[in-house]
């Protein structure tokens, strides 16, 4: 799914001319964007949460060369799907 | 660090940037992830470009702990939306881009390849050995003496090449290899024989160097050494134990034996035959003499093993007869085939022993007689590793139908259950399909645990059906299952069929992330039922 088809979904759903809805996600994904870096969690209604935090240093196995290595602490993006989400899940069946 | 932004502050910084009202900026945003979810569900992965992608997997089962009551818990099979953020994006919260350092950078490791190349590495040895010898003929052709180089570097080689495969290889496979082994040896030699033969009249005048008669009586040092060290174990070991390490003593015998004739290469063939009987035979007489209470036992055992053995004694008559004509530059030739048969020799007599330990143990629990029929097996077993290697995989293939057919067997004869009146209602007769609530749901109706849904579906529907599109008021079928509350291990089996065959099912269905996982999850879900 391409950025084209998310408008084309979008306008259709919302009944607003594509340009609009352009403008409009690409405001949204901005300030998603802007928020990520921030570091502050935030919430996107019916989607889930976004949320940045440290993942700790740890010593990982290649097993193609069999060594062991470090690899460093990083801040990593976490998503929490949202409960709607969830129950979509779910309701898709296994 | 400021507290996390709730949905609607999120909602009211949107409105305020995109500058329309709360409203319109709520259902904007909502629509927005309803299609991401829709999309990512339906397609598994959506994108949002200059953000990142959200992905849908499936989660097989797992065990957990419950936290509150600490009791281990089966976490259901399940699907997990992800969200990994695009590679700029992720850089921007990193500030730096995160590389892995490697810790110990200076141990490359070969050692795990071994036994896959070694067969390569010790053909590609044998015909760098063999274009060795031919360019050494030629060199003698002209009328060039060096036996020296010719016995000295084939000597260095071989041992190399023949220890590497003991070191990791089991030794059935190097028993398969062995004979794998001869053939290719022959084949060459078959090739190198023509060779040589156009040169023969130049080389036939040579004699036999004299490095090789003392590497000879190496060898047959080692040979005697081998010969001594087992028969002490044997008088050690108990009465019941005897008829293994016999086993064994003819065995190395016959191997010794063999490895005399090919290192007498100067002696005609019909007298190392004639000295291999006459050992066999002096063998047999002395084991005999030993242990009387399994005379006849053994006599059948080693006339059984002398019958398993004839082939390998005629191919390696063989190979002596090409080494023989290939006259002294062959010299290499037959060390090498000398070193490794005393290789093999030791292997071979390693898997016989191991093999004669339990089939020792096992015939005398069972009955004496019994090891007469068996033992001709057991030699064609340990000669032929090649069957032996196959016999597993046959045999789980062929397990699997029976399996079945059990499993339908008890479950067809299964009476129905006169515990639980709940259960036996629900666990019989037929159930129609609907889409509305899912298969997943009706098992969880059906059976009380919905991921018995496979059992459903493997009942009523071949794999070419797609398990997500099942059309509606199809009439399913009931198996009986888990009558007494838990499930017998045929069900277990029946289970991991059902699972696998959903997992076709899926494949089939292009659904190939869906199918691993359920492939996957025929390999424990059933034990933690």
């Amino acid at each position: 799914m391409n950025k084209a088809r998310l408008v084309d979904e979008l306008s259709k759903q919302l009944d607003l001319p594509k340009s609009t809805v352009e403008t409009y996600l690409v405001e949204l994904v901005d300030l998603m964007r802007t928020e990520v870096k921030n570091g502050n969690g935030f919430n996107v209604p019916g989607l889930g949460q976004f949320e940045t935090r440290e993942r700790a240093s740890y010593i990982a196995y290649n097993p193609h060369y069999k060594k062991k290595m470090r690899v460093p602490a990083k801040q990593i993006v976490q998503f929490t799907p949202s409960k709607n989400v969830k129950v979509e899940l779910k309701e898709s069946g296994l | 660090m400021s507290s996390k932004r709730n949905g609607s502050e999120f909602i009211d910084i949107f409105a305020h940037r995109a500058d329309i009202s709360k409203k319109d900026a709520r259902s904007f945003i909502e629509a927005f992830s309803d299609i991401i979810t829709e999309v990512a569900i339906s397609e598994g992965k959506a994108n949002v470009s200059g953000f990142g992608s959200f992905t849908v997997t499936e989660v097989a089962d797992r065990e957990g702990t419950q936290p509150g009551t600490g009791e281990t818990i089966i976490i259901p099979a399940h699907r997990r939306m992800n969200f990994s953020p695009y590679k700029k994006l992720e850089e921007t919260v990193n500030n730096t881009s995160a590389e892995e350092e490697h810790i110990n950078e200076n141990t490359p490791s070969s050692t795990e390849k071994g036994h896959n190349t070694t067969m390569k590495t010790e053909s590609n040895a044998f015909a760098a050995l063999l274009d060795e010898i031919e360019s050494q003929a030629k060199q003698q052709s002209k009328a060039t003496k060096d036996i020296p180089d010719t016995a000295v570097t084939p000597a260095t080689d071989t041992p190399r090449v023949a220890k590497k495969p003991t070191e990791f290889v089991p030794p059935e496979l190097e028993r398969q290899n062995s004979s794998e082994e001869l053939e290719q040896k022959a084949a060459l030699l078959d090739e190198l024989e023509e060779l040589i033969k156009q040169k023969k009249e130049l080389l036939h005048q040579k004699p036999v160097g004299s490095s090789l008669d003392v590497s000879i009586q190496d060898d047959e040092q080692t040979e005697a050494r081998s010969d001594e060290q087992i028969p002490t174990s044997h008088e050690e070991n108990k009465p019941q134990k005897s008829k293994k390490s016999k086993f064994l003593n003819a065995f190395s015998s016959k191997k010794s034996t063999v490895m005399t004739s090919d290192s007498n290469t100067d002696t005609s063939d019909e007298a190392t035959e004639s000295a291999n009987s006459l050992s066999l035979k002096n063998n047999l007489s002395k084991k005999s003499s030993q242990e009387k209470q399994y005379v006849s036992v053994d006599e059948e055992l080693l006339i059984g093993l002398i019958g398993s053995m004839d082939e390998l004694q005629q191919a390696i008559s063989s190979l002596n007869a090409k080494s023989k004509q290939l006259s002294n530059p062959a010299t290499g030739v037959i060390q090498f085939d000398r070193t490794w048969f005393l290789s093999g020799g030791f292997i071979g007599a390693i898997v016989l022993f191991i093999s004669g330990f339990f089939l020792g143990n096992t015939m005398d629990l069972i009955n004496p007689s019994i090891n007469t029929s068996v033992n001709p097996l057991s030699s064609t077993a340990t000669v032929t590793a090649a069957e032996a290697n196959e016999t597993p995989e046959v045999t789980e293939s062929e397990e699997i139908p029976t399996i079945i057919n059990e499993a339908e067997g008890s479950l067809t004869n299964a009476p129905v259950s006169n515990n639980t009146a709940t259960q036996a209602t629900n666990n019989s007769g037929t159930i129609r399909f609907d889409s509305t609530i899912g298969l997943y749901n009706m098992a969880d109706q059906i059976y009380g645990n919905p991921r018995l849904w496979v059992l459903l579906f493997e009942e009523n529907f071949s794999t070419a059906q797609n398990p997500d599109d099942i059309p509606d008021n199809t009439v399913l079928n009931i198996p009986r299952i888990g009558q007494n509350g838990s499930l017998t291990p045929l069900e277990r089996e029946r289970l991991r069929i059902a699972l696998l065959h959903v997992a076709q099912a899926y494949d089939n269905a292009g659904k190939s992330s869906l199918a691993l996982s359920y492939r996957n999850a025929s390999n424990y879900y059933p034990n933690t039922m």
